[in-house]
C-alpha cells in the first residue's frame, strides 16, 4: 500500500481525498451509500451562529457540465449542528472539518469560538467565499482589508488547524492567499464557486430565483487547477483543491498541480461513490507508478 | 435510510403516446420494495451528460422483481433517457423520499391528475383498493394525448372523470373544474382523503378547493433537484411557517422547532406534502 497520509497544519489525514462542503450536507445523508470511514475527512456543509432559512426557490440549474445553485447557506445553526449532526459524524473513523460563516466579523469568531469549544471537530474552514448571500460569505472574500479582519479575528480565538477557503470570483487570487497565510490561516482551500446566470428564454425570467448564482461541477475545473497552481506558488500553507473533482485522474491534477488535498463537490451529487473510487485510484496509480509517498506528487507538474 | 445505489437492466421501452414512455426495469433483491409516492434519481446518460441525476417516480411494481415508471419528454435529460434501449442498465438510487399516507379513518379517496402526474397515482390506487376505500380519479390534460393509463385504471374499477383544455376527449375544460363539480355535492356518511400530481398551479387549485370544502388533501410536488438525499438543500419549497430568521431575532425564539422551518425539502421531507403546509405563493 502507498502512504496517502498528508498534513493539513498540525491535522494529519489518511489520504488526502475529503468532500466539499454544502455538497455532503452532515454526512449522515451518504451514509448509505459510501462508507464515511475511508474518507480523508468530511467537510460538513456551512454553518453559521443561528438557523438559516436560505433562499427562495429554484435554487438550482443545470448546465453543460455543471450546475447552477442559489442555496443561501441554508443550515441548522451551531447549536443543532453540534447536537444533532456531530454527535453522529464523530462516530466515524475520518476527521471532520467544519466550515462556518457570519454576517459580520464578530460572528465569524463566535461560530469559531463555540466550535474550538466543542469536541469532535478536527478543523474549521472559513467560508468567506459564498456568493449567495447578500450580507456576509463573499464580500469577506473579495476585498483584502475584510479578509484580512475576518481571518485574524478567528485565528485569535480558535485553536483548531485553520483553513481559509477563497473565491475565484477575483482578479488576482494569490493576494487573498497571501493575506490569509499572511494572517495565521493553517491551509488554503479553493474554489468556491464561481458566479454566474442562466436566463429562459421562454419566460425572460433568470433560471434561479436569485437571479444569479454560484457554478460549480467539472465545467470549472480548468480555472480551479489555474488558480491552484498559481497559489501553490505564492504562499508555503498546503492547498486543499477542489472544483470539477469527479475521477482519479481530475484528483491526480490537482495534486500535480500543488493541492495537498483534494475535496470532491458536485460530484457526490451524480456518483455519491466518486471519493471512494479516487482513493482506490490514486492507491492503484500510485502502485502502478512505483510511487511510495504521496508527498512525491504534490506539486509535481513539470512546467 | 432503506434507500440504496444500483444497476437495473431494461426490460422494455416503448412510447405509450406521443412524448411519453413506459420504462420497465429490473429491482433487484436488496433493494426495498417501493412505496406510493416514492421516486428513484436515476442516472439517465451513459456518461456524465446531463451531469445530475432525473428525479422519476415509482408508477407501477409489476412483479416481484420489475418495477415501471411512467414519464414524459420534456428536456434533455428525459430525451437521453428515451434513447436508452432494452438490455442497458441504467444506475439509479433509491427508493427515495416519504410516500402518500392512507389513513385508516378514511372510506372514500379522490384522486387528482394532471398530465403525467398520474404516474404516481396508480400504485396509491392500488393500495387503496387491496385497504377497500372507495376511489374516484379526476384526470386532466391539454388534450386526448395527455390521458394516460385510463385502461389500468378502469381494471382497479374505479370511478373515472376525464378533462381536457381542448375538449378532444372526456369533458371539455380544466380538471380542477370537473373536480369541483363533484365535491360540491358532498355525500355526507363519507371521509373523505383528496391526493393529487399534476403541474404546480393546478395543485395549487387543487388545495384551494380542498381547503374550501374542508377535505385533507395530500399534493406530490415536483422541485429542480440535485441530489435527492437531503444534501444539496436545492429543492426547497416554501412552507406556511413564519421564516426562523425572524423568530430567532423576535419574541417567539423559544417556539422554534426542528419542524417549523420555512423551507422544507421535496425530496426528503416530501414529495407528499399535506396541502396545507405548502405556501402556494413562495
Ligand atoms: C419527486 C419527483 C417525481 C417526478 N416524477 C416524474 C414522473 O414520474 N414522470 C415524469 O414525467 N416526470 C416526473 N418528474 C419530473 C421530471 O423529473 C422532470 O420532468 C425532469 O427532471 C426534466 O428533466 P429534463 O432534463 O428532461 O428537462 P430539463 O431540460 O431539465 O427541463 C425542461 C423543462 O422542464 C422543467 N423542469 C425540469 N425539471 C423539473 C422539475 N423537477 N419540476 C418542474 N419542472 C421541471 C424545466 O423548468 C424546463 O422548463 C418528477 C419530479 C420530481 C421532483
Ligand atoms: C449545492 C452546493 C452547496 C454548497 N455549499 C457550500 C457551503 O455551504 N460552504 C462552502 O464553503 N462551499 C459550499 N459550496 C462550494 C463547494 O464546497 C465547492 O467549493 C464548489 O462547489 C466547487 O467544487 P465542485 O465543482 O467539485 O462542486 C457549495 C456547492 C454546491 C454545489
Ligand atoms: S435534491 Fe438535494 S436536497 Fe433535495
Amino acid at each position: 500500500m502507498a502512504d496517502l497520509k498528508v498534513k493539513i497544519g498540525s491535522l494529519v489525514l489518511k489520504n488526502p481525498v475529503m468532500v466539499a462542503s454544502g455538497t455532503f450536507g452532515y454526512g449522515e445523508e451518504y451514509s448509505p451509500y459510501i462508507d464515511l470511514n475511508i474518507l480523508g475527512a468530511i467537510i460538513t456543509k456551512g454553518i453559521s451562529l443561528h438557523p438559516i432559512d436560505g433562499n427562495p426557490p429554484p435554487r438550482i440549474w443545470e448546465t453543460p457540465s455543471g450546475m447552477l445553485n442559489s442555496i443561501g447557506l441554508q443550515n441548522v445553526g451551531a447549536k443543532a449542528f453540534i447536537k444533532e449532526k456531530l454527535s453522529y459524524l464523530k462516530s466515524f473513523d475520518t476527521k471532520i472539518i467544519v466550515n462556518i460563516f457570519g454576517t459580520t466579523v464578530k460572528e465569524y469568531a463566535k461560530v469559531a469560538e463555540r466550535l474550538f469549544a466543542t469536541q469532535g471537530v478536527d478543523a474549521i474552514e472559513l467560508n468567506i467565499s459564498c456568493p449567495n448571500v447578500k450580507k456576509g460569505g463573499m464580500i469577506f472574500g473579495i476585498d483584502p482589508k475584510s479578509t484580512k479582519k475576518v481571518v485574524s479575528a478567528v485565528r485569535k480565538v480558535c485553536g483548531l488547524p485553520l483553513i481559509a477557503k477563497l473565491s475565484p470570483n477575483v482578479t488576482d487570487i494569490t493576494e487573498f492567499a497571501r493575506i490569509a497565510e499572511g494572517e495565521g490561516a493553517d491551509a488554503i482551500s479553493l474554489i468556491n464557486t464561481l458566479l454566474g446566470l442562466a436566463v429562459d428564454v421562454e419566460t425572460r425570467k433568470p433560471r434561479l430565483a436569485t437571479i444569479t448564482g454560484g457554478l460549480s461541477g467539472p465545467a470549472i475545473k480548468p480555472i480551479a487547477l489555474r488558480m491552484i497552481w498559481q497559489v501553490a506558488k505564492a504562499v508555503k500553507v498546503p492547498i486543499i483543491g477542489m472544483g470539477g473533482i469527479c475521477s482519479t485522474e481530475d484528483a491526480l491534477e490537482f495534486i500535480l498541480a500543488g493541492a495537498t488535498a483534494i475535496a470532491v463537490g458536485t460530484a457526490n451529487f451524480f456518483n455519491p461513490n466518486t471519493a471512494s473510487e479516487i482513493i482506490k485510484g490514486i492507491n492503484s496509480y500510485m502502485t502502478e507508478k512505483g510511487i511510495g509517498d504521496i508527498k512525491e506528487l504534490i506539486g509535481g507538474m513539470y512546467a | 435510510m432503506d434507500s440504496k445505489q444500483f444497476i437495473s437492466t431494461i426490460k422494455t421501452h416503448t412510447e405509450v403516446s406521443p412524448d411519453y414512455f413506459l420504462l420497465s426495469m429490473e429491482l433487484p433483491s436488496e433493494v426495498k420494495r417501493p412505496k406510493p409516492g416514492q421516486f428513484f434519481m436515476i442516472k439517465v446518460g451513459r456518461n456524465n451528460d446531463p451531469l445530475l441525476r432525473r428525479p422519476l417516480s415509482i408508477h407501477r411494481l409489476i412483479s416481484a422483481d420489475t418495477v415501471q415508471i411512467l414519464y414524459r419528454v420534456r428536456g434533455k435529460g428525459t430525451r437521453v433517457l428515451s434513447k436508452r434501449v432494452l438490455g442497458e442498465r441504467l444506475d439509479i438510487l433509491g427508493p427515495l423520499g416519504k410516500g402518500f399516507e392512507i389513513p385508516s379513518q378514511i372510506n372514500e379517496a379522490i384522486l387528482v391528475a394532471g398530465g403525467v402526474g398520474i404516474a404516481p397515482l396508480f400504485p396509491l390506487a392500488e393500495e387503496l383498493k387491496r385497504a377497500g376505500k372507495s376511489i374516484k380519479l379526476f384526470i386532466g390534460g391539454k388534450n386526448r394525448e395527455d390521458i394516460l393509463c385510463e385502461d389500468d385504471f378502469r381494471s382497479l374499477g374505479l370511478e373515472i372523470y376525464i378533462s381536457t383544455e381542448d375538449g378532444s376527449y372526456g369533458k371539455g375544460g380544466l380538471v380542477t373544474d370537473i373536480l369541483e363539480d363533484y365535491i360540491q355535492t358532498p355525500d355526507s356518511r363519507l371521509q373523505t382523503q383528496m391526493y393529487a400530481c399534476g403541474p404546480k398551479l393546478m395543485l395549487k387549485v387543487v388545495s384551494e378547493i380542498a381547503r374550501f370544502y374542508s377535505l385533507p388533501c395530500y399534493v406530490s410536488l415536483e422541485e429542480r433537484m440535485a441530489c435527492g438525499i437531503g444534501a444539496c438543500l436545492g429543492c426547497a419549497v416554501k412552507t406556511r411557517v413564519q421564516s426562523s430568521e425572524l423568530r430567532v431575532k423576535g419574541k417567539n425564539s423559544r417556539l422554534r422547532t426542528p419542524d417549523s422551518r420555512l423551507y422544507r425539502l421535496v425530496c426528503k421531507d416530501g414529495p407528499v406534502f399535506n396541502a396545507e403546509e405548502i405556501d402556494w405563493d413562495g
